[in-house]
């Protein structure tokens, strides 16, 4: 029993795993926008432009 | 004055994106943007890219979910009753390792853009820090190693955009004898304020390598025209940079009224090339710049052998 409930486990975050693998482009930030992301870091205080 | 000085500049690496700069030391996680050195915080020679980081955090949380599975397909076969039991939760444990590992391999690039993302965001302070350590490190070298000093401004302001970092590179740079083989753009220390060493600068720059002088450091001298006549020799900088703006028809076609007030400061082949660019295709966009360089013309050229061969005249 306990068997088939570690493979029920063992498949339902494969199943997890995968929807996340399989979407994850949607998640992902642009090169660009890290970027930004990281100009804005630098340059929140001082004179910057 | 201070006397300049003959230096070599090690050209610059332009990445893709900025954050590609960026280095962390695998020991210690502290950041630096200077390349080919050991970690300027612990010292030990293990910095990477942030993107090489990414890869590394990406690959590790596909090592923890794989181990986490083949942990779940080991309590199967543990607790397996019978080896049917065993065997089909061995079975399952590999297939699904498999498959994730496949699927993983294909999305790898956007995980680790997806890691790199967290990183930036958690360890912006860290960033900031790093820089300014960096920062810290080539004022220090002012002195002894100007040249050094100069080269990791110029990697710090590949993030920080500040003013004060350009002044110090434009200061630098003017205690520098500067070449045509130098690797010099003037984009990334234009300022938005009026500064004298800037003007020098793109005189000097406009002298030895005009390829140099773009359409930000013309709007420049354009905009503090007023200013650089103030200063010592200020109209033979304008000329500089006038006779470096005749190089393309573009510059000469948007600054008309500029180059015209400065086309008698030119020498004569720089004058020669704008009298050809005229003659070829005089514009009445062009004001009154093709009155002033016939005007010229006819003063000092008018007999001069060079203007009467392949030019049309004006």
């Amino acid at each position: 029993m306990i068997t088939y409930v570690c493979i029920g486990i063992l498949l339902l975050f494969l199943g997890y795993l995968c929807i996340r693998a399989l979407t994850i482009h949607k998640h992902t930030p642009l090169p660009d926008d890290l970027d930004k992301q990281l100009l804005h870091a630098f340059n929140k205080e001082g004179d910057g432009r | 004055m201070t006397k300049k000085q003959p230096v070599t500049l090690l050209p610059y690496h332009k990445t893709t994106y900025r954050y590609q700069k960026l280095k962390i030391c695998n020991h210690c996680r502290q950041y630096t943007l200077i390349a080919d050195e050991p970690c300027p915080h612990c010292g030990r020679d293990q910095l990477i890219s942030i993107e090489k980081k990414a890869e590394q955090l990406a690959q590790r949380s596909t090592a923890i979910h794989v181990l986490l599975m083949i942990a779940a397909a080991l309590l199967g076969i543990l607790f397996g009753e019978t080896f049917l039991q065993m065997g089909l939760a061995a079975a399952v444990g590999a297939a699904a390792v498999a498959v994730y590992v496949i699927i993983r391999e294909r999305t790898k690039s956007f995980f680790a853009m997806k890691e790199l993302g967290q990183l930036i965001e958690r360890d912006e302070a860290k960033m900031i820090e790093g820089l300014f350590r960096n920062w810290e490190d080539a004022i220090e070298l002012w002195k002894t190693e100007p040249v050094n000093t100069y080269e990791r401004l110029r990697e710090i302001s590949t993030l920080q955009r500040s003013e004060m970092i350009r002044i110090q590179q434009i200061a630098l740079l003017n205690t520098f004898i500067l070449r045509k083989d130098m690797e010099i753009d003037l984009e990334p220390i234009m300022l938005r304020h009026f500064e004298p060493m800037l003007a020098e600068l793109i005189g000097e720059v406009a002298k030895v390598k005009r390829d140099a002088i773009k359409e930000h450091a013309i709007k420049y001298m354009v905009n503090y025209e007023i200013e650089v006549l103030e200063l010592n020799q200020g109209d033979q900088l304008l000329a500089q940079v006038v006779g470096a703006a005749v190089r393309m028809r573009t510059y000469v076609e948007a600054y008309p009224n500029f180059i015209a007030r400065y086309a008698r400061y030119l020498p004569k082949e720089r004058f020669l090339r704008l009298y050809n660019m005229l003659s070829r295709s005089a514009s009445s966009s062009l004001g009154h710049l093709t009155d002033e360089v016939y005007r010229i013309y006819k003063e000092r050229y008018q007999w001069d052998a060079d203007f009467q061969s392949g030019s049309k005249g004006l």
